[in-house]
């Protein structure tokens, strides 16, 4: 844990915000990538292709970020800047030095299953269709853990607000 | 006097000590908070006493609490000491 020592003042509660706001972006990261992965679940692609891959939301407390082993950088969209609702600007800022940081968002390289379905225009010869490796009950379980640190962190963000409005009380 | 009132051994300097702990307090949890979700942020004691990754989001949440109720009462007691201050060297009514 690395919280800079800023000393006492205001300028210290000011940079208190900072934290629990990298909180409430990141948890807002990881819910709309989660959101893109469940609207992907069902997708397929031509047997030489390969289907949506699920994505995750790397975060980081330091700056530098390092790939998880298994994972990549995904290829950029054909439309530039079209990731979802979130922007490459957005994925790559630094968030300050307390708190956290969305070091990038991967992709999960596992295959997805193989269904048999001979009718499909995807299938192969053999008549198996490689559907995406999205699983909706993990997604969704994430999505209940990024949703409560989501409120955990607004909660954090009142708290500091409270204390930062009390002391120009004094 | 006002060194007597306000200085070294006196109320006001230990609660702005106090303040600056608290809020320095607060800030720990906000950060630990915030890292909630990072892969190798810190370790925790599980249910079995084994350790574990992750984050006592309840325990987080009741230093929380804990932190501003605290702010708020020193905060209080800060203003009032001032306010003793300000009626004792202010212009008798």
């Amino acid at each position: 844990m690395s919280v800079a020592a800023d000393g006492p003042g205001m300028r210290g509660l000011l940079r208190g915000l900072s934290a629990p706001a990298s909180g409430l972006q990141a948890q807002k990261a990881r819910i709309d990538t989660i959101a893109l992965n469940l609207a992907n679940a069902g997708t397929t692609a031509p047997p030489e292709d390969v289907p949506f891959q699920r994505r995750i939301v790397e975060l980081q407390e330091g700056i530098q970020a390092t790939a998880a082993p298994g994972l990549r950088a995904p290829t950029p969209p054909a439309i530039p800047g079209d990731w979802g609702t979130f922007g490459v600007t957005a994925v790559d800022r630094a968030m300050g030095e307390d708190g956290v940081r969305i070091a990038g968002v991967m992709e999960d390289l596992t295959e997805g299953p193989l269904v048999y379905d001979p009718g499909h225009p995807h299938a192969d010869d053999q008549g198996y269709v490689r559907l995406s490796n999205v699983d909706p009950t993990r997604e969704m379980m994430e999505l209940l853990e990024a949703r409560r640190l989501f409120e955990a962190n607004v909660s954090a963000f009142e708290a500091m607000k409270t204390i930062l409005r009390r002391s120009i009380d004094i | 006097m006002l060194t007597r009132l306000l200085g070294p051994g006196t109320t006001a300097p230990t609660l702005k000590q106090g303040l600056d702990r608290t809020s320095a307090d607060l800030r720990e949890v906000t950060h630990r908070l915030a890292n909630a979700a990072t892969p190798g942020f810190q370790e925790i004691m599980d249910a079995q006493g084994g350790v574990a990754p992750g984050v006592n989001l309840e325990e987080e949440m009741v230093n929380l609490a804990d932190g501003q109720l605290r702010f708020e009462a020193e905060a209080q007691i800060l203003q009032k000491v001032y306010q003793q201050i300000r009626s004792s060297v202010g212009p008798g009514r």
